[in-house]
């Protein structure tokens, strides 16, 4: 008996951390989507934001916004490659940039980049569209080579946050060991986002607040985003 | 099909980005039963007392390989096991498969440790290396290795022709008192032993101890300072968090303790050992308690016997005392080991 019970404690710990890295994660902090009920634009000139392809590619499916009115989460459909592309746009560039889009039902996540634009994929019917919701970080770090790392923004419950952060060389790579210190005891970092120099985004499931990560050659500036 | 067929087919599936949650959660599984028998091989109180369990240092181990990019592809897994190495385990027999992930497993865990080193290395052992990196920097230090034993000359440069005086082993002592004076409490290891060699060359002094009896100092040192600065309670320090509580060790410490006086009292009776034998062991094994509490074991056996039976001769040590020693740290050690296990069997840690 006890040694069913050990094992089911065990099993559950194995289970947890496969649905967390398989599974979109029951993040603490998210802000669910509506449908919103104005006219879509088809017309790729009303996308208007930068870094697009200047000719007429995409067409708006969707949108849907948050009960706030801040979030505002534009699908598009890319009628080359026949993929949802989706654009988060909010006033505070912190809600926006590196934020997880949480398809409910698909059991999918994906993060937006730095202009808030993630990728989808290509979906049959439009039940995924039913349950959206948006997690943004809940706290950001800049670490600079030499230097620790500073908060540059941190949300209510994360604002003791600290980041203790360590660099080891194994061989050629070099790996940074990343923990999150002096959380609230009901906090829980479900994601931790490391955006190297702008362009390469790892994301980690945190075990203990703690993630390791490990650098491409020449890494320079690192933000770590932390998710609850 | 064989288990590893089908494990590097879930592999492969991975690889191309076409798994389902259950795919994932066989190899993992896999690579933590792999994992888990060596952790089990190196995890000891230390460990335990940093607040990992086997367990967790295997999904930190694991986790490390499933580290996404923003397409949702596995990086470091990918690079471990590409094409090429997936191909040749394709055509090649299981056991070389299950032989290539174990090799690798164990590499990542040798880091994992070494990326935990900070937290799960005895504080003890971490001020022994902040000593020895600060004295290497420390012109006038030398340090010398002999028969296993790290002895320190602090020889620091004199104007005066006068010989100095050298303070040995025995007068470390001495050395904590010149500490203690000095007001040397409070610094870190390099600045205190910035200042000690200074202080020393003040009093035209040489020191030739060994590296223990330095960390010794150094940790009186910061006691004592400690004692002062907030008042003659006894100084709480933050253990970290852990299945295994302070009063939970406590109440096993006494255990232990009353286990040993039973153990020697039956020496005696049988007349093995005399009275006052009885009480150097009793003392001795207290100290080496303290010690595994407070980070781990720092000097031979026979140091801690030798604290209170000064005139044993290491001869006699090794003729008489040394076999029943061992044997009772050894017993001390198991019942340790028996605690630890059912304390964690009991929260379902394994």
């Amino acid at each position: 008996m006890m040694d069913r019970n050990l094992k089911k404690a065990a099993d559950r710990k194995l289970i947890n951390l496969c649905s967390e890295i398989a599974r979109p994660s029951g993040f603490g902090n998210r802000v669910r989507l509506f449908h919103r009920l104005s006219q879509v634009s088809p017309f790729p000139h009303l996308v208007g934001f930068s870094g697009l392809p200047s000719y007429e590619i995409y067409a708006e499916k969707r949108a849907l916004i948050s009960s706030d009115q801040n979030f505002l989460l534009r699908i598009l459909y890319d009628q080359l490659s026949g993929r949802l592309e989706a654009h988060l746009l909010h006033p505070l560039e912190h809600k926006y940039r590196y934020a997880f889009i949480v398809l409910d039902s698909l059991n999918r996540e994906f993060l937006t980049d730095h202009h808030g634009w993630a990728t989808l994929d290509q979906f049959d019917d439009d039940r995924w569209l039913y349950s959206v919701y948006v997690s943004p970080p809940g706290a950001i770090f800049e670490l600079k080579p030499g230097g620790q790392p500073v908060q540059i923004y941190a949300g209510e419950s994360l604002k003791d946050c600290q980041l203790k952060t360590e660099f080891f060389s194994v061989g050629p790579q070099s790996t940074l060991k990343v923990q999150a210190v002096n959380l609230p005891e009901s906090v829980e970092i479900k994601r931790m986002v490391l955006v190297i120099d702008g362009e390469e985004t790892l994301i980690a499931v945190p075990r203990k607040d703690l993630a390791f990560y490990e650098l491409p050659e020449g890494a320079c500036c690192l933000r770590i985003y932390l998710y609850e | 099909m064989g288990e590893e067929r089908k494990l590097l087919l879930k592999l492969l599936y991975i690889i191309n980005n076409n798994y389902t949650e259950s795919d994932l959660e066989d190899l993992i599984r896999s690579m933590v039963s792999l994992l888990l028998p060596l952790i089990r091989k190196q995890s000891g109180l230390y460990l335990k007392l940093a607040g990992y369990q086997p367990q967790d240092i295997a999904l930190l181990t694991v986790s490390t390989l499933f580290i996404r990019n923003r397409q949702g592809r596995f990086p470091v897994l990918e690079k471990l096991f590409n094409w090429k190495i997936v191909e040749k385990f394709m055509v090649a027999s299981e056991v070389d498969f299950k032989r290539y992930l174990k090799n690798i497993l164990a590499r990542r865990l040798k880091q994992t440790f070494y990326y935990l080193s900070s937290e799960i290395r005895p504080e003890r052992t971490k001020i022994k290396r902040e000593i020895l990196y600060a004295l290497k920097k420390l012109p006038g230090c030398r340090i010398n290795k002999e028969k296993g034993r790290t002895l320190v000359v602090i020889r620091p440069d004199y104007e005066g022709k006068v010989e100095p005086e050298t303070l040995t082993e025995d007068q470390s002592d001495r050395l904590l008192e010149i500490c203690l004076n000095r007001g040397l409490g409070g610094l870190q290891v390099p600045r205190f032993f910035k200042r000690l060699v200074e202080v020393l060359s003040g009093q035209q002094l040489v020191a030739e101890v060994s590296l223990n009896s330095l960390l010794e100092v150094y940790i009186e040192t910061q006691r004592n300072y400690l004692l002062a600065e907030f008042g003659n309670g006894p100084v709480n320090w933050a253990r970290p968090e852990t299945d295994t509580s302070c009063q939970e060790l406590s109440i096993w410490m006494e255990e232990l303790r009353a286990r040993n006086i039973l153990l020697l009292n039956r020496y005696l009776a049988r007349n093995k050992i005399a009275e006052k034998d009885r009480e150097a062991y009793l003392k001795a094994l207290n100290d080496l308690l303290q010690d595994w509490q407070e980070g781990g074991q720092e000097k031979p056996l026979f140091a801690y016997l030798k604290k209170y039976s000064p005139e044993i001769s290491p001869e006699e040590y090794r003729k008489e005392k040394r076999k029943i020693l061992e044997y009772l740290v050894k017993t001390s050690r198991d019942f340790l080991k028996v605690k630890l296990r059912e304390q964690q069997i009991a929260s379902g840690g394994i």
